[in-house]
């Protein structure tokens, strides 16, 4: 049977987790860590013998490329034994270890979609600043090692706006503010095209909220074993964490009431057994509150996100604004925060507002009024895999097995062709 | 980690959230492809929170294989005896589909192991299905039942359009598997992966294992095939199962092996062009890290002052020198 009558493999790689499923459904089937523990005694063990036969070196390295785990069951099994090391194939949005990458999908594809890859075409997802090399070697592991019959590497801002696409009648034109797990991005995209030049990508995303939280949970004082923090930390953040509109009125609101904005964590120590409890107080509101006020978290960066986006707009080309302006859409589990799309539109109409009043002034002849500008952040219920389902809905028309890179053109002109993925009519 | 497992994780997993949040307000319909082409398809409604309705669909059957009423023989008693009360079988299936199963979750077992237990053989319908005749086959061979059919050669369909044959006879199966890939890479791997196989299998410790032959052309069993079947670009590989291989406990293990024989082997090639591309990359650093290190001194130190060349300072050194 043919490939192209399957639903396509629809595979979202991000820093934090990965979200995998077929075409056509509304959420992807499994939402797993992007991480891999490899078993190192095998290594060990071949450096320690290093003088020794060689075939014992040999058979050792080979068995510690085959030994390895992925996502949550990764994560259990390197709390409980200290063989296995875990490494995180992605940074920052970027494949960085392309063994574990490999090994990665491998599993995916074998052990949780269990599906012959040889039977579906695929749908990869790449952050926007991908470099091409990096899109050819994905490529050439689907081309070369899991023989896919088709491969489809789409920018993942352009399918989170794909996604708002079906909740609301708009075009392919719109600011997607992604905020994921390691990287934020801020990307223009006028009729599918990614406007490149005016990319902004913010060095604060879901990873500094957890640290930030941890550390104000260790600097008061509240009794988290080390080993747990992190976790804990991240459970806390997606719990219990908001979006609040004015940080002085919210500490005021905390001091007066605190029993009724305190609340209570309560974990098991790891090694002991024991229970422990907690109280989760500010960090409620200032974990998100780093998107809006940088300067609480660190020095390095502090441009708020309301205004990175403004920039991002300002040096779009002049006829795209406007539509930008209203259709800035959220994607990313970070935008999950109660109210974040709000607290978004607000801040950024004020800096809009702002500036339009001051061009008013600046200009002499008060007669030629200019229209006002319609600010919009728009927030659906998928948000937090709005990227994967962006991809489920373009892999499930027919045009994206056109659009689709084949293994017979691989074989003809080699990797290079996985450089550039043309923008479908799906898309509009 | 290499061997596949029989329950579907997918199935699985949507199994269990139904049971650990029964009041998460949502309606589902989703579905999912397995190898060899065994396609799901779930449908859950809030007006009706007990009822999972399940949809499977079978690998189209070659004509040697038969199905009766869409489905493998047997497979209905199959499903009867593992589900019980809780499956419901829809007559006629869902449009597309070989079988359609109303799941009844109120009528699981209390007991919560019981209950695990019974919602992994659920997520394993896959092997239930599909492997009732084998599974039969087997029972008769490890009961020692003398069944009318004796010495026929029997089709059974793994892959789409695709039949592996079982030779019953008094005190052996015998279990043929034409073994056929796509890609030319996946055919040399494939062939030397069997007869590695093979090899292996005569070492010592392997001595109670079904003994297994490969051959590039059909064995003596395959006499009554059709010719369709006698085609396979890796071979034919042959397992010789006896009673001690099915008895007790051990038939549900060697019913599963044998039914993903050829999925196991497609995995295992995929598997080695994973390694062998892992080792390539390594090499290849390796190498460059070499060169890098061959590099002429005299290159290396160029790269180290760029910017302020050695050439130029001497040159101004020698003016200042000679203007004083
Ligand atoms: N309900 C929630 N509230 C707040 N944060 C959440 C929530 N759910 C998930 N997160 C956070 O979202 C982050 C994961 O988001 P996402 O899956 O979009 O990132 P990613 O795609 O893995 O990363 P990236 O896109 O940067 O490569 C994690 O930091 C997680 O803690
Ligand atoms: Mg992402």
């Amino acid at each position: 049977m043919d490939a192209a009558s399957r639903p396509a493999v629809v595979i979202d790689n991000g820093t934090g987790y990965t979200k995998m499923g077929y075409a056509g459904n509304v959420e992807p089937c499994f939402i797993i860590p992007t991480v891999v523990a490899v078993n190192e005694s095998f290594s060990n063990q071949s450096r320690s013998s290093a003088k020794g036969n060689w075939l014992a070196q040999h058979n050792a390295s080979v068995m510690a490329d085959l030994d390895f785990l992925i996502g949550e069951e990764a994560l259990m099994r390197s709390r409980f034994s200290t063989t296995y090391n875990l490494s995180y194939p992605i940074r920052n949005g970027q494949v960085g270890n392309w063994d574990a990458m490999e090994r990665f999908w491998q599993q995916c594809i074998f052990n949780y979609l269990r599906c012959d890859p040889e039977d579906h075409y695929f749908l990869l997802t790449e952050s926007p600043l991908t470099a091409p090399e990096n899109r050819e070697y994905t490529g050439e592991i689907m081309f070369e090692t899991f023989n896919v019959p088709g491969l489809y590497i789409a920018v993942q801002p352009v399918l989170a706006l794909a996604a708002g696409y079906t909740t609301s009648k708009c075009e392919m034109t719109g600011v997607v503010v992604d905020v994921g797990d390691g990287a934020t991005h801020v990307v223009p995209i006028a009729d599918g095209y990614v406007i490149g030049s005016s990319i902004k990508s913010i060095p604060i995303a879901g990873k500094d909220v957890t640290q930030f939280i941890q550390q104000l949970m260790k600097e008061r004082g509240e009794h988290v074993p080390p080993e747990d923090s992190l976790e804990v930390a991240r459970k806390v953040k997606e719990m219990y964490c908001y979006t609040c509109s004015d940080i002085v009125k919210e500490f005021n609101k905390y001091d007066r009431l605190p029993g009724k904005y305190t609340k209570q964590w309560t974990g098991v120590k790891p090694k002991t057994g024991a229970s422990y409890t907690c109280d989760i107080g500010y960090e409620r509101f200032l974990g998100p509150e780093i998107f809006f006020h940088p300067e609480i978290y660190g020095s390095d960066f502090i441009s708020p996100l309301p205004v990175v986006i403004d920039k991002c707009i300002q040096s779009s080309p002049i006829d795209t604004r406007r539509a930008l302006y209203k259709n800035i859409v959220l994607s990313g589990g970070s935008t999950m925060f109660k109210d974040f799309h709000r607290r978004l539109q607000r801040d950024l109409k004020k800096i809009v507002d702002a500036r339009i009043v001051a061009s008013a002034a600046a200009r002499l002849d008060g007669d030629v009024k200019s229209q006002p500008i319609q600010v919009n952040v728009a927030s659906h219920p998928i948000q937090r895999f709005a990227v994967w389902f962006g991809g489920s809905i373009l892999a499930s028309t027919p045009e994206f097995y056109r659009a689709c890179h084949t293994k017979t053109e691989y074989e003809e002109y080699g990797a290079s062709i996985c450089r550039t993925n043309p923008v479908f009519k799906g898309m509009y | 980690m290499i061997l596949l497992q029989s329950p579907s994780r997918f199935l699985l997993q949507i199994l269990q959230d139904r049971l650990l949040s029964p009041d998460k307000g949502v309606d589902l319909d989703c579905h999912s492809v397995e190898f060899d082409d065994v396609r799901y398809h779930i449908q859950f409604s809030m007006r009706n929170p007990q009822v999972v309705v399940l949809s499977v669909s079978l690998p189209i059957p070659p004509p040697e294989a038969i199905f009766f009423d869409g489905l493998p023989f047997g497979a209905i008693e199959a499903i009867k005896a593992a589900y019980g009360a809780v499956a419901q079988i829809l007559d006629p299936p869902k449009d597309g589909y070989n079988l359609t199963m109303k799941l009844n979750l109120s009528k699981l077992p209390s007991d919560e192991e019981q209950r695990q237990a019974l919602l992994v053989k659920i997520a394993s319908v896959r092997e239930v299905v599909l492997g009732a005749p084998l599974r039969f086959v087997l029972k008769n061979l490890a009961t020692k039942t003398v069944a009318p059919e004796m010495d026929q050669l029997i089709a059974l369909v793994h892959r789409p359009k695709e039949s592996f044959f079982l030779l019953p006879q008094a005190e052996k199966v015998t279990v043929v598997y034409p073994m056929r890939f796509q890609d030319s890479t996946d055919i040399v791997l494939a062939t030397s992966f069997l007869q590695e196989l093979i090899e292996s299998r005569r070492t010592a410790g392997l001595n109670n294992a079904p003994s297994c032959m490969w051959s590039p052309s059909p064995p003596f069993e395959l006499k009554g095939a059709p010719a369709q079947a006698l085609t396979a670009n890796a071979g034919f590989v042959t397992f010789v199962i006896f009673p001690r291989h099915v008895e007790g406990k051990k038939i549900d293990r060697t019913v599963w092996s044998l039914l993903t024989f050829h999925a196991y082997v497609s995995y295992h090639v995929k598997c080695s062009e994973g390694f062998m591309h892992t080792r390539m990359r390594r090499r290849v650093e390796s190498l460059i890290h070499a060169l890098d290190r061959a590099k002429p001194e005299s290159e290396k130190s160029k790269k180290l002052v760029s910017g302020k060349s050695f050439k130029r300072l001497s040159l101004n050194d020698a003016r200042s020198n000679s203007n004083s």
